[in-house]
């Protein structure tokens, strides 16, 4: 199978990118994993919680838009994060069964289960003796 | 002014000052130091009385995190653990790390340790550091003349 991520060069998660008018996103860290049933994403979006995260699945293409409140008013003395809205997208190139997508936000971990269509799945064929 | 990349007699020095900026932040990693990949990732904002530290702890509970804080050291020290998926999982890509830390920062100024109050919510934890009154006096307020 092939997973490409749509992946801005130096997009990394400290690194903010803006687009339209100066506003700031970022590509949360994310792992993939792929069990016979589906796929499943798991992205790093400290800050986020479940009610400010919008997700959409269209021709094969996963969008995740979390929303984290800023607070631009502290002076800091250290700045190893910036904070802002977390960004991705991410093209899965078997079919997914839409309807069934799940997400759920927790500890500030995000978790998108993109269960495989029936005829994505793969199975086990039995050989048998001739 | 027009500019080419190519062929400039820089180009071998601007690649070995890369390399060398390279080496210094995999250097100041590995000593679990202030390099850009320094887990996990801390801000310190100055709110006059108190400092407020906030460090992006995403997936962790608070049993899992240990706080301490001495004279104007902060220290943060865990483990982050994925839970085991089925075994026919496997990794398409793999981006976020599974391990044990302890980080410590220096903070501008002395706080009152045991008055340190850490709160986690959201994968981000925040601590408010009262600063003693040392560390208080030592700041001089300046007016318009």
């Amino acid at each position: 199978m092939n997973t490409t991520i749509e992946n801005r060069p130096n997009a990394q998660r400290a690194i903010a990118t803006p687009i339209n008018g100066g506003e700031q996103f970022f590509r949360p860290q994310f792992d993939v994993i792929e069990t016979s049933e589906a796929f499943e994403v798991h992205a790093d979006v400290p800050g986020a919680t479940a009610d400010n995260v919008e997700i959409d699945f269209e021709r094969g293409v996963l969008s995740i838009h979390a929303r984290v409140r800023r607070d631009n008013n502290r002076k800091l003395v250290r700045r190893e994060f910036g904070v802002g809205d977390y960004r991705f997208q991410m093209f899965v190139s078997e079919d997914i069964d839409s309807e069934r997508i799940q997400a759920t936000v927790k500890h500030g971990e995000l978790t998108v289960r993109m269960p495989k269509a029936d005829r994505a799945r793969s199975r086990k064929i039995a050989v048998r003796e001739g | 002014m027009f500019l080419t990349r190519t062929n400039t007699p820089l180009v071998p020095f601007r690649r070995m000052q890369r390399e060398f900026e390279e080496l210094a932040r995999e250097l100041t990693s590995a000593f679990g130091g202030n390099g850009e990949d320094a887990f996990p990732a801390v801000n310190v904002a100055d709110q006059g009385d108190t400092l407020l530290a906030e460090v992006e702890l995403p997936g962790m509970k608070l049993d899992g995190i240990d706080v301490s804080v001495e004279r104007n050291y902060l220290t943060i020290k865990g483990q982050r653990k994925f839970e085991n998926k089925s075994d026919d999982a496997v990794w398409r890509r793999r981006e976020r790390r599974e391990a044990q830390f302890a980080r410590t920062v220096e903070l501008p100024c002395e706080v009152k340790a045991d008055k340190a109050e850490a709160t986690l919510r959201d994968g981000v934890l925040t601590v408010i550091l009262p600063k003693t009154p040392a560390a208080q006096s030592r700041r001089v307020s300046v007016k318009a003349g």
